[in-house]
């Protein structure tokens, strides 16, 4: 009985105004959120609880729950120098990567932000069109340009005599060295626009009466500039980090997947912990869990992070 | 049939109730002006007879028929928006047809209509230009089409002049009160303008902080203000507000002590009066008049003038406070000289402690 | 002030060359033969003519030269020893030297493009060009029908909605990769299947939701009701109001999602078969058999990159106003 009239409760709600309105919502960002949930939050929260297990894949008939083994794991051999490795390579090269963000983008935006000339649309143009490149595009590109003996790079130099094989795209430091270079330039399009966007916004106001005021160039960045695109800043943070961290694409053009053990990054690393080793053959040097347990350590104090700084940014916003 | 009634109506924002229980008829074919402070409601009280808000408790009638559950188009209202809500991309003519084509007209009937309306807005200009390559008071117009082609019962209106310039404003406000003759139509219409209110309304419905103050007239509204909030809201400049200690009744009439102690005779006043209220147009300079107030040199004390050619507006610090009154143009007055005032005492408005209005005994 | 900008367009200017340098030698390594890649070319290297003195056997390893092909070609049954020379081949089997030149030459003098060509370029392209399309258009309905729902937040459960799809930033692609993979093949039955990747590129995230939502929120709420009350339902003010106004946060999404998905190599790598790769995981799947035939490499990579960058410079308006326009909003 009561069942039945709490039933015609909810009819008569989902008929009236409020009702009617709630569904229609429904219906508009009902088909997307299904799939949301069923292609990303529920695979999120499958693989979550893994990182307690000793799943070694998904087809794993014989599961036990081994607490924070996994974690262990990564801190002790045989994984330790391997984990290691690859840490310290993505820290590395997301410093290095950062750096090229303002090497880059930064300084493009403020050339162009003073440029007058018709040319701008073309620069932009231009300077935008790495961005198109894939990953695997750009290590392959880096194959092309910095190889020992094959890169055109390397040859070029030769030709106007700085010697034989100046870099080797596959050493650990030309690996180091390259990747933030060519990363940089295929971002570098992306970061100035983010940046150009920040100055744009800026009141030109500000900007003339500082020069009213007598402020130089380098006084006008400094203290006016920089200081009103803190939004911008935060923006290409986050997105240098992120990417920084999960850098894959470009590892498996420079044969991360197949052997260059110098391209071993951290997402690599989780790709051969677990199911890499699959594709060679060879035995697999850990578990599913473990891949998982990796990428949550590494990922999870990342986006804190990049959420802290989100939060920093609404509060930072000035207009 | 398209009378609105409102009985004990509230509106609240998830906690904050903005509506407090107002009952309120408006009357079929009168345009009825919500008047009031901004904040104080209006648009909520309106968006609620037009059915974009829900109405958290009381009724509301069109026509005798509840209309609480009713989807907006289905209540006959049509309603023009302060920033007009044209689409932007729709061309005049589409814009004027669409609640047509919702209606599912057919197309040579829409045509007529649309030819129609825009004579009759003289509009047949602009019907293939695209909004915004339109003046503030052609999208002005154009909206009041799109209101108008459907024949709506009844005629919604929020602040549809406050983005107009002045001149523009008068014109618009002429043409609404001419479309409202020809077309019999009921229309509700909100603004914080008193002087739309007043030129435009059958009816002025004044409201304060999610109550009515006051319904009636303009001119009932202007001459009994029903209290002091509604005294100082009406009129322009706002009426001179005197605090009154205290109200002596004699033979000749009622001896008033005024805030600083000087005493003002005018005829007889309710005995509980605390404030008296004089429009500024409604003083004189010099003893002309039956109630005076007199000031010797130095009392009295000019704080600003406003010229506005064939009058002025003169503004005096006096020992009980300030006052603000009509004058030629051309009068002077010097603070080395006394000065007196005067006026009807008819004119006179008295307010209780809590601002309500008291009548006075028939002189 | 004139100097001042001269110097910039002077610096701008370097800096796009050596912004396209790359592009540049790209092109000439697509047809630079591998034996030649040690050598530098500042231009593409003459062709050299094919040598009937080559052996059959060379040729094949070089160039990566289907020798079945060849055979059926040339209709010869049974085995062909590798050691012989074009030409003592043409007098083995009586055949005409100038059709065996015929088919060899261009193989060998553009043996990149065409080895791309045969391993399946077009079909790949086409693929791409599919997913990728239908994902961005799919993608923009949805997005623009989420945003419809969520702009302005007036329920709870709006922003509660918009902050699941901004979790999805924090989601590694790898860490899911694999429950995706069994969902998509165990419930969906879309094993092998293009539908597949389509489906992880429209399921919504953070870019769309956040450009959709923030941009429509931008839109008077007065159309919405005016539309309520003419009598028109949700989906007239959908179809006729609201699509008609989503020109420009589309092309913010269009600009920064297409690459993406054009782009995206983890996905086609996992759900699809080799023999239907998009062009990204493709290229990396050259790149693992021609292991050393470079010509074929960066002609795939110059072959793959030619689509997108004419898409590109079409629309390069759209992407450079989207681009500065999409960072403002942040
Ligand atoms: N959607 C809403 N949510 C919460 N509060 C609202 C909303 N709309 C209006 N209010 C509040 O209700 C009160 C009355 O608003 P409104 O009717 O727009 O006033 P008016 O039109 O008289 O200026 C204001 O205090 C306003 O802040
Ligand atoms: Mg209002």
């Amino acid at each position: 009985m009561a069942g039945s009239s709490t039933r015609g409760a909810k009819r008569s709600w989902l008929r009236s105004r409020a009702g009617r309105r709630f569904l229609v919502d429904l219906a508009y960002a009902g088909p997307q959120l299904f799939l949301y949930v069923l292609v990303q939050l529920l695979p999120f929260v499958i693989a979550l609880p893994i990182i307690f297990t000793d799943r070694l894949d998904f087809l794993d008939q014989d599961v036990a729950w081994v607490g924070l083994d996994n974690v262990r794991a990564m801190l002790q051999p045989p994984l330790v120098d391997r984990f290691g490795d690859a840490l310290q390579r993505t820290a590395l090269f997301a410093l290095v990567n950062y750096v090229m963000v303002y090497l880059f983008g930064f300084v493009l935006a403020l050339a162009m932000f003073e440029l007058t000339s018709r040319l701008k649309g073309l620069f932009f143009t231009i300077i935008y069109m790495p961005w198109m490149i894939s990953g695997v595009g750009i290590g392959l590109l880096m194959i092309m340009l910095f190889s020992s003996d094959t890169g055109s790079l390397n040859l070029l130099l030769k030709e106007l005599g700085f010697g034989r094989n100046v870099v080797d795209v596959k050493s650990e430091a030309g690996t180091l060295i390259t990747l933030p270079i060519m990363y940089g330039w295929k971002t570098a399009g992306f970061n100035m626009a983010v940046f150009l966007g920040g100055l744009l916004a800026i009141p030109t106001e500000t900007i003339e009466s500082a020069r009213m005021d007598g402020a130089r160039y380098l006084d006008r960045v400094i203290h006016i500039y920089i200081p009103q695109i803190v939004p911008s800043i935060i923006i290409v943070t986050i997105f240098s980090l992120i990417n920084s961290f999960g850098i894959f694409d470009e590892l498996v053009g420079l044969g991360g997947l197949s052997g260059n053990a110098n391209a071993e990054f951290l997402s690599v690393f989780v790709y051969q912990l677990g199911f890499g080793a699959g594709a060679t053959g060879g035995a697999k040097i850990g578990t599913l869990a473990q891949a998982i347990t990796v990428s949550l350590l590494v990922f999870l104090p990342l986006v804190l992070v990049a959420f802290g700084l989100n939060r920093l940014q609404k509060r930072l916003q000035y207009h | 049939m398209s009378e609105v009634l409102i009985e004990g109506v509230s509106k609240r924002f998830g906690r904050t109730e903005v509506i407090h229980g107002i009952d309120l008829r408006i009357k079929e074919g009168e345009l009825t002006v919500l008047l009031g402070p901004s904040g104080c409601g209006k648009s909520t009280l309106l968006r609620m007879i037009a059915g974009l808000e829900d109405i958290s408790e009381g009724v509301i009638r069109i026509g005798g028929e509840e209309v609480n559950d009713l989807e907006p188009v289905e209540r006959g209202c049509a309603m023009v928006f302060q920033n007009y809500a044209l689409y932007p991309h729709q061309t005049v003519r589409r814009n004027m047809a669409f609640p047509l084509k919702m209606a599912r007209l057919p197309r040579a009937e829409i045509a007529r209509r649309v030819a129609a309306t825009a004579k009759l807005l003289q509009l047949e200009e602009l019907l293939d230009r695209l909004p915004r390559d339109l003046s503030g008071g052609q999208r002005q117009r154009v909206a009041m089409g799109r209101a108008m082609i459907r024949e709506p019962k009844i005629f919604l209106f929020d602040e549809p002049l406050s983005n107009l310039d002045a001149e523009l404003r008068v014109r618009m406000r002429l043409e609404i009160s001419r479309l409202q003759r020809e077309l019999l139509a009921t229309m509700v219409f909100v603004t914080h303008d008193q002087v739309e209110a007043m030129t435009l309304a059958h009816r002025i419905v004044i409201m304060r902080a999610g109550l009515i103050e006051q319904v009636g007239t303009p001119l009932e509204v202007y001459r009994r203000p029903a209290n002091r909030f509604v005294a100082g809201f009406i009129g322009s400049p706002a009426m001179n507000f005197i605090d009154v200690r205290e109200v002596r009744a004699d033979a000749t009439g009622s001896q008033l002590t005024l805030g600083d102690g000087s005493t003002l005779v005018a005829g007889a006043l309710p005995a509980e009066t605390a404030s008296v209220g004089i429009r500024p147009e409604h003083i004189r300079i010099g003893l002309a008049e039956r109630a005076s107030l007199s000031f010797a040199a130095g009392q009295h004390r000019s704080i600003g003038a406003e010229h506005l050619g064939d009058r002025s507006y003169r503004y005096l610090s006096l020992p009980f406070g300030e006052l603000t009154m009509l004058a030629p143009e051309e009068q002077v007055i010097d603070e080395t000289e006394p000065l007196a005032i005067s006026f009807d005492p008819a004119r006179l408005h008295c307010f209780a402690h809590d601002g309500r209005r008291l009548e006075r005994a028939a002189a | 002030m004139k100097r001042h900008q001269l110097v910039l367009v002077g610096l701008l200017g370097l800096y796009c060359l050596i912004t396209l340098a790359p592009f540049y030698a790209l092109v000439v390594r697509a047809f630079t033969p591998t034996v030649q890649s040690t050598e530098f070319h500042l231009w593409l290297p003459d062709r050299r003519p094919l040598s009937m003195n080559a052996r059959l056997g060379d040729l094949a390893t070089i160039y990566s030269i289907d020798a079945r092909a060849f055979r059926q070609e040339m209709g010869i049954k049974g085995y062909v020893n590798p050691q012989l020379t074009l030409a003592q081949l043409a007098e083995t089997y009586e055949l005409e030297p100038e059709r065996i030149r015929a088919w060899l030459e261009p193989r060998v003098q553009y043996n990149g493009v065409l080895s791309v060509m045969e391993a399946g370029f077009l079909r790949s392209l086409l693929a791409t060009i599919f997913v990728t399309g239908v994902s961005v258009g799919v993608g923009g309905l949805l997005g623009i029908m989420t945003g419809s729902a969520l702009a302005g937040f007036r329920r709870p459960w709006h922003l509660f909605t918009y902050n699941l799809y901004m979790l999805n930033m924090i989601i590694p692609p790898m860490m899911v990769i694999l429950p995706q993979y069994l969902i998509m093949t165990k419930v969906l039955g879309l094993d092998d299947n293009y539908l597949s990747v389509i489906l992880i590129h429209i399921k919504g995230g953070a870019l769309s939701t956040m450009v959709f939502t923030s941009y429509i929120a931008t839109i008077p709420k007065e159309l919405r009701e005016s539309v309520q009350m003419d009598g028109g339902r949700h989906y007239h003010y959908f179809f006729y109001v609201l699509l008609p106004l989503m020109g420009t946060p589309f092309a913010v999404f269009a600009s920064i999602a297409m690459p993406w998905m054009w782009n995206d190599l983890l996905h086609p790598l996992v759900f699809l078969s080799p023999a239907k790769y998009t062009l990204p995981a493709f290229v990396a799947a050259i790149g693992g058999t021609y292991t050393t035939n470079y010509e074929a490499i960066f002609s795939g990579l110059m072959l793959s990159l030619i689509p997108i960058l004419l898409i590109y410079l079409v629309f390069q308006k759209m992407f450079v106003r989207s681009a500065v326009a999409g960072a403002v909003k942040g």
